[in-house]
């Protein structure tokens, strides 16, 4: 069961570019608009779950340039700067995470081979994205060009899953109360293994679709309590 | 490949310091390499010497041997965008620059914890567990 279910937060990544001057390139880079209206299961959607919209600061002015360039959007030569200049500040960024559901294929093993300085084992990862995802992603990027449409924007982009993110390692110890089926128990406690303790997303049953840090947190403090509750006793389990 | 824009106060792409970005990425020697290729090639095809091309001459053979100019562009391009955008004289120009109060940063006056307030507001953000 240790290393089964892992789940991760496959994104996808949604662009708008407008003709007025949003002046997107500014301000923090963390979600200033959230929504929630597709993160539920809903029987008309052929996948079950759903997703989270998180709209983004929009790319810098490095940023601009090289997605332009790399579009051909931007060229090289005198049209230069006429080409940066329209698309710098006005493009709306945003960002879906999907709901990842558990798969006992999806884990972390202990690689035969590769070892680290100490002899400790390196982790192995074998993920792969489920049908159930891959539907979910589709719907995600469709929707989210549609609403870059109906904000104004006269040109969308669309594309995912983002290879260099959503890496939120979760499921691998899950929590629950029958050691055939989980980990931990819920005070993170290990079934097997008297006094280890797991608090982090590795305990999270479900992945959900928004950053799981205040999640974790949360479990960790919970975590945190049953150790102190439970400190007088370590020994004795 | 970047020209200046005097009415922005942009400089032309070889006023920022595109070679220790190359350098950086340790393609500084075969950049080099294939510049002069390029020259050859393009003295070769037009019988232009590519150092005194104006910009005119140099968009039109950008468009017309694009084959020619690929390894260059492929290679230089990013390295120069990483220069040319980070460049402060250029962020300056296109409105992104040092804005008050940086670059000097905002100065705190001994015994002012004006800046603490909204901590002091907040107040405790840990709990006492229960012993």
């Amino acid at each position: 069961m240790v290393g089964r279910n892992l789940m991760l937060h496959p994104l996808g990544y949604v662009e708008g570019l407008f003709h007025e001057d949003l002046g997107s390139h500014l301000g923090p880079q963390g979600c200033c608009i959230a929504s929630h209206e597709f993160y539920e299961t809903n029987e008309d959607n052929d996948f079950k779950r759903g997703y989270s919209f998180q709209v983004l600061r929009g790319p810098g002015p490095l940023e601009t340039a090289m997605s332009g360039v790399l579009r051909r959007e931007i060229s090289w030569g005198s049209t230069h700067h006429e080409d940066f200049g329209r698309r710098f500040g006005k493009i709306a960024s945003m960002t879906t995470i999907l709901e990842d559901l558990p798969d006992p294929e999806n884990r972390v093993t202990l690689d035969q081979t590769r070892r680290d300085s100490r002899g400790v084992p390196a982790p192995r990862v074998s993920y792969s994205l489920g049908v159930n995802t891959k539907r979910m992603l589709t719907h995600a990027l469709t929707n989210g060009r549609k609403l870059m449409q109906a904000a104004g924007a006269y040109k969308s982009y669309a594309f995912g899953p983002i290879r260099e993110t959503g890496w939120h390692l979760m499921g691998t110890t899950r929590m629950g109360v029958d050691p055939s089926t989980s980990v931990v128990d819920s005070f993170g406690r290990s079934h097997d293994v008297p006094n280890l303790y797991v608090a982090d997303s590795s305990v999270f049953v479900t992945a959900g679709a928004v950053n799981p840090t205040s999640t974790l947190q949360a479990i960790a403090l919970r975590v945190a309590d049953g150790i102190a509750h439970d400190f007088g006793k370590i020994g004795v389990r | 490949m970047i020209p200046a824009d005097d009415a922005r106060g942009l400089p032309d792409g070889s006023k920022v310091s595109v070679e220790e970005f190359l350098k950086l990425e340790g393609i500084y020697e075969q950049t080099l390499v294939h510049l002069e290729e390029l020259s050859h090639q393009i003295t070769a095809a037009t019988g232009l010497n590519f150092i005194e091309l104006t910009q005119n001459q140099f968009d039109v053979l950008l468009k017309e041997q694009k084959r020619i100019f690929e390894p260059v562009v492929k290679q230089v391009g990013p390295a120069l965008l990483k220069a040319y955008y980070t460049n402060p004289i250029v962020q300056n120009g296109i409105g992104v620059g040092d804005k008050p109060p940086f670059p000097e940063g905002k100065l705190v006056y001994e015994g002012d914890l004006e800046l603490l307030e909204p901590v002091f507001i907040r107040g405790p953000i840990f709990r006492s567990i229960e012993s």
